[in-house]
């Protein structure tokens, strides 16, 4: 969008508002393995869009998400959506990063399913290679999920791509 | 990096537009834009608190919510494994009854490796897939003092993951000619997972309704047994409580490797 064409008051707007939401977008995707618990998961993927912003001791992200897992059993499926808030490093090359939030997840087998909410967190570690406005990292972290009653994880890897504006 | 003695510290490359912005469209311009920017910071704070607040609301949220997906599909429901052990006693004051069920050594039955599950001395075989818990059935005919085998194979007793309104059937039917009439075997199993229950001691309790018919046809006339049974099943304990028609059985005591 090319701001400076805009009248002066809308211009000066939507650039604040640039200015106070997000330094940086992006997508992520990548596959993951069951590594605690779920036994009956076979593996899956999972896709993440996310807005950046870079506080003063870390970048701070908000990640929308979703992913979606095949059981062992054919008809059976895992869903999830989440919701999380993230912590790393965006230009250190070797980033240690922590994300956490809240997660939706749906169980279905044949035509019953099952709903519910959990907590999700996940802490590994990112590789950043920076091009100009762009960077590139992959990302290999463990994937815990909990509802205080129960504990499961994946282990994954991730590929991102995120754009500074 | 300063201009005009406002410090762009945060974004840099940002602040760096502006002033590329504001060379073009003159200086006014950009004082009305540093004033702006002060106030912004105060309205950025405000907005960044309400970030926070807002995710500690879903949090909280999260945490009081009497959810347990988590424990349903990540906990094992059927643990046999070798040496695990369970006791029930059933409810009536008089006479209680006490069953033992224990794991025995693997096996193999059909080439289909299995475990042997002793209830107080009845053994069963159990054999876990991917997608389920079945179990050996065997039906015997006798005819002049010898058994003859009409059906034989593993049954599909348990659709694994445990899901809330799941529901399944399984058969095995075969018939076989003995001295010119025919001996026909059929065994039904009808399952139901009809809901879970929240339970204190155990957690998130499965309950299972099972269905069983067996019927066997001699030269035209048969004869047919249905058996209904409601089994319960506890995250990694596994079968906590069972009921047929006379009796309800309740865990007592167990142990797990």
């Amino acid at each position: 969008m090319r701001l400076d064409i805009l009248p002066f008051p809308y211009s000066i707007n939507i650039m604040f508002l640039y200015f106070l939401v997000m330094i940086s977008i992006g997508v992520e995707g990548g596959y993951n393995i069951p590594a605690i618990g779920f036994n009956n998961l076979e593996s899956g993927v999972a896709f993440a869009v996310f807005a950046n912003h870079h506080l003063r001791i870390a970048d701070a992200s908000l990640l929308i998400g979703s992913s979606f897992y095949t059981g062992q059993n054919d008809s059976y499926f895992l869903n999830s959506y989440c919701v999380r808030c993230g912590f790393s490093k965006n230009n250190w090359r070797f980033s240690p990063f922590l994300e956490f939030g809240g997660e939706y997840m749906k169980r279905e087998l044949g035509g019953a399913e099952e709903t519910g909410l959990a907590l999700s967190y996940a802490v590994g570690f990112l590789i950043n290679f920076q091009s100009n406005n762009l960077r590139l990292y992959p990302k290999f972290f463990y994937e815990g999920l909990t509802d205080f009653k129960g504990h499961g994880g994946f282990v994954g890897m991730k590929l991102g791509i995120g754009y500074e504006i | 990096m300063k201009f005009e003695n406002v410090e762009y510290s945060d974004r840099p490359c940002f602040a760096a537009r502006l002033v590329e912005y504001h060379h073009l469209h003159g200086r006014s311009r950009l004082n009305i834009l540093c004033m702006l920017w002060d106030k912004c910071s105060i309205v950025r704070r405000i907005l960044r608190i309400g970030q926070y607040f807002g995710f500690m609301c879903l949090l909280v949220f999260m945490f009081t919510c009497e959810n347990s997906i988590i424990e349903r599909a990540a906990c094992d429901y059927l643990p046999y494994k070798e040496g695990n052990w369970w006791r029930y006693s059933d409810s009536t004051l008089y006479d209680p009854q006490i069953i033992l069920v224990e794991v025995e050594p693997k096996d193999t039955i059909l080439m289909t490796e299995c475990f042997p599950v002793s209830y107080s001395g009845e053994v069963r075989y159990y054999a876990i897939s991917e997608d389920a818990l079945s179990e050996y059935v065997k039906i015997l005919y006798n005819f002049s003092g010898e058994d003859y085998t009409i059906v034989e194979g593993f049954i599909k007793r348990i659709e694994l993951p445990l899901v809330e309104g799941v529901s399944y059937r399984d058969s095995l039917c075969d018939s076989l000619e003995l001295f010119g009439s025919w001996v026909k075997a059929k065994y039904k199993i009808h399952g139901f997972v009809s809901e879970y229950q929240y339970d204190r001691l155990y957690g998130s309790i499965y309950k299972v309704v099972l269905t069983t018919t067996q019927s066997l046809t001699v030269s035209g006339s048969a004869t047919t047994d249905v058996e209904n049974l409601d089994e319960y099943y506890a995250p990694n304990i596994g079968l906590v409580q069972f009921n047929d028609e006379e009796r309800e059985y309740k865990l007592v005591e167990y142990h797990l490797e």
